[in-house]
C-alpha cells in the first residue's frame, strides 16, 4: 500500500539549542486520510507542523510528499506540490478584500509575471475571470459570498477561519495540514467546519490536524497520532489511541 | 511678473520630481511594506551616473537610461543580504547604506569631484536655443510627462496580480510563502523597481538644479519623500502625487510671510524663514490628527487589526 502513501516523515527531529521540541518522529499518511494529531501542551505538535511544512529546517530526517522529497526545497515549494497549511491563528490579508484574498492563492497565475503584468493585460484580465468565478463559488460553498468585497480585517474571528480554509482550497491543495481549526470556535461553528472537513475530503483532500478538542477529533479522524515530549507515543485508530495506556498516562501525567 | 510665474513653474517642476520618486517610494512601501529608509541613495547613484556618463560622451537619453539601470542593480545589492531582515532592521541598513553612498560620492573626488560638486553638464533641449522660461515651461512638461508614465505603469502593475501578491507580502509575508508564492523574488522587484524609479528622480532633479553636489542627497530628502507618502496616503498612486504638489505649495504659501510686517517687528529673515518651517509641521500634524490616513488612503484600512 507504499503507492498510496501522500506524506512521509522519517525519523525527522528539531532540537532548539540542544533543547529535542521533536526527536525522531516518522510516520506517514496515506491519501484521503484525515489524521490528527494530538498531545499535551509542549509535545512538540506545531514544531513538527512547522517542520513538515518547511517554516522550521528539520535538524534530521527526511519528508516525501507525494514522492517528492520536500524537506530540502525552499518553503513556498510545499504549497505549490499540494501541501497546504493553515495556522493556529488565522492569518488573513486584513487589509484585502475577501475575493483578493481568495484570488491571490490561485496556482500559475499568468498576471503574477512583471511583463504579463504590464504587457498583456488581456490575457491577465482572461484568466482573472475564470479565478474569480472559481472563487466566488468556493466563497458561496463557505457561506462567505455576501463578504466578498468587504476588507478580510472585518470579519469575525470564524469566518477568518472560514476564508483560511477556503483561501487554502483556492490553491487545488492534496493536503491540509490544519493548526487547531476548531481553536476559539464555537459549537455551531464547529460543526460547520467539521462537515466541511468531512465534505473535502470526499472531494479527495487528505487531512492532518492538530486539535485539543479530543471530542471533535475522534468523531472525525481515521487516524490519531499522539505526541509527548516530543516523541511519538501512539499511533492508531481512535478507539486504539484512547485505550492506549502511554496516551493516558501522558494526558493524565501533564494534569497531574 | 515673469519672475512669480517662474516661481510658479519652479515649485510645480520640483513637485513633479518629487512625486515620481515617492512614487518609487510607495511602490516598495505602500504596497509591500518594505521600510526603505535610504531612498535616497538611489537617487543619487543615477543621478552621479548619468551626468558623469554624459560628459564622457554618452547621448543624454543613453546616459539616463543607464543611471536608470544603475539605480535598480544597486538596490538589489543591498535587497539580496538584507531583505530577509525583519522590516525594522531594514530600515536601519538601508539609512546605512545610503551614507555610505553619500560619503563615498563625497570622497571620490577624482570621479565625482567630491563636495564642490559638478556645474556644467548637459541637460534635455540645450540646443533648441530656449529662452531660460521657455526652457523652464519645456523642462516642467517632460517631468510631467514622465510622472504620467511613471504612474500609468504603476496604476497597472499595482492592480494586477503582481500588485496583489506586494500587498499580501506587506499583508502576511509568512501567510503568502504558505501559499505557494516565492516572496523573495517579489521583494526584490518591488525594491529594484522603487530604486529605479528615484533614480529617474534623481537625474530629472540634477538637470533641473543643473548641478548636483552631495549634500543634496542627505538623508532629510528620504525623509521628506516619507512626509510627501504619509500626506497623500500610503498605498495610493494619485496621492502621493497630489501629496507632494499640496507639501510644496505649502512651502511657496508660506512664502509670502518673508516679505511681510514681521521682519518690521523685528524678526530677522532666517527666523522668519525657521516659523515658516513651523507653521508647515503645525499644518501636517493637525492634518494627521484629522486624517491619519492621509488624502488619499482608506480610513477602513487603519483600523483593521492586522
Amino acid at each position: 500500500m507504499t503507492a498510496d502513501v501522500l506524506l512521509d516523515v522519517r525519523d525527522v527531529s528539531r532540537q532548539f539549542d540542544g533543547f529535542w521540541a521533536v526527536r525522531g518522529v516518522s510516520f506517514s499518511v496515506p491519501e484521503n486520510q484525515i489524521a490528527g494529531l494530538i498531545g499535551p501542551n509542549g509535545a512538540g505538535k506545531t514544531t513538527l507542523f512547522n517542520v513538515v511544512t518547511r517554516y522550521l529546517a528539520p535538524s534530521g530526517g527526511q519528508i516525501h510528499f507525494a514522492g517528492t522529497r520536500i524537506d530540502t526545497l525552499p518553503t513556498y515549494a510545499a504549497a505549490r506540490h499540494g501541501l497546504v497549511r493553515t495556522f493556529q491563528i488565522s492569518r488573513v490579508f486584513s487589509r484585502m478584500t475577501v475575493l483578493e484574498n481568495m484570488l491571490f492563492a490561485a496556482p500559475g497565475q499568468v498576471g503574477e509575471g512583471l511583463l504579463p503584468a504590464l504587457l498583456a493585460p488581456r490575457r491577465v484580465a482572461r484568466q482573472e475571470a475564470e479565478l474569480r468565478a472559481r472563487a466566488e463559488e468556493l466563497l458561496r460553498y463557505f457561506r462567505l459570498d455576501h463578504m466578498a468585497g468587504a476588507y478580510a480585517g472585518a470579519l469575525s474571528g470564524g469566518q477568518r477561519k472560514l476564508l483560511e480554509m477556503a483561501r487554502a482550497v483556492m490553491l487545488k491543495p492534496r493536503m491540509l495540514l490544519l493548526d487547531e481549526p476548531m481553536a476559539g470556535v464555537n459549537p455551531a461553528l464547529k460543526e460547520q467546519l467539521l462537515t466541511y472537513i468531512l465534505d473535502l475530503r470526499a472531494q479527495g483532500i487528505t487531512f492532518l490536524l492538530i486539535e485539543h478538542d479530543i471530542d471533535m477529533i475522534m468523531r472525525i479522524c481515521d487516524r490519531i497520532l499522539v505526541m509527548a515530549q516530543g516523541e511519538l507515543i501512539a499511533d492508531g485508530t481512535p478507539e486504539q489511541v484512547r485505550q492506549d495506556p502511554r496516551v493516558i498516562d501522558a494526558y493524565l501525567g501533564a494534569s497531574a | 511678473m515673469s519672475s512669480s510665474l517662474l516661481y510658479v513653474i519652479n515649485v510645480v517642476t520640483t513637485a513633479t520630481v518629487y512625486a515620481i520618486f515617492v512614487l518609487g517610494l510607495n511602490l516598495q512601501f505602500g504596497f509591500t511594506g518594505i521600510l526603505n529608509f535610504g531612498h535616497v541613495a538611489f537617487m543619487a547613484i543615477a543621478a552621479y551616473a548619468s551626468v558623469l556618463l554624459s560628459l564622457a560622451g554618452w547621448p543624454l537619453i543613453a546616459a539616463a537610461a543607464a543611471g536608470i539601470l544603475l539605480a535598480g542593480a544597486a538596490s538589489l545589492l543591498i535587497g539580496l543580504p538584507a531583505l530577509r531582515l525583519r522590516e525594522d532592521y531594514l530600515a536601519i541598513t538601508t539609512i546605512g547604506f545610503a551614507e555610505t553612498v553619500r560619503i563615498i560620492i563625497n570622497n571620490e573626488v577624482e570621479l565625482t569631484r567630491g563636495p564642490q560638486g559638478i556645474f556644467r553638464f548637459p541637460i534635455p533641449f540645450e540646443s533648441w536655443g530656449l529662452t531660460p522660461l521657455g526652457w523652464r515651461v519645456a523642462f516642467m512638461i517632460l517631468c510631467l510627462v514622465a510622472m504620467l508614465a511613471v504612474y500609468l505603469i504603476l496604476q497597472r502593475l499595482t492592480r494586477s496580480p503582481w500588485g496583489r501578491v506586494l500587498k499580501a507580502i506587506r499583508e502576511d509575508e509568512d501567510a503568502a510563502i504558505a501559499l505557494g508564492k516565492n516572496t523573495r523574488v517579489f521583494k526584490l522587484w518591488s525594491l529594484a523597481l522603487g530604486s529605479a524609479i528615484a533614480g529617474l528622480a534623481g537625474i530629472l532633479l540634477a538637470y533641473l538644479l543643473s548641478y548636483i553636489n552631495p549634500r543634496e542627497f542627505l538623508p532629510l530628502t528620504t525623509f521628506t519623500g516619507w512626509m510627501i507618502m504619509v500626506l497623500g496616503g500610503a498605498g495610493s498612486n494619485l496621492g502621493v502625487m497630489v501629496g507632494s504638489l499640496l507639501y510644496f505649495g505649502l512651502f511657496s504659501l508660506t512664502r509670502p510671510l518673508e516679505s511681510s510686517g514681521l521682519l518690521a517687528l523685528g524678526l530677522t529673515g532666517q527666523q522668519v524663514g525657521a516659523l515658516r518651517i513651523f507653521l508647515i509641521g503645525v499644518f501636517l500634524v493637525v492634518l494627521m490628527m484629522y486624517r491619519p490616513q492621509g488624502l488619499f488612503g482608506r480610513k477602513e484600512e487603519l483600523s483593521l487589526d492586522r
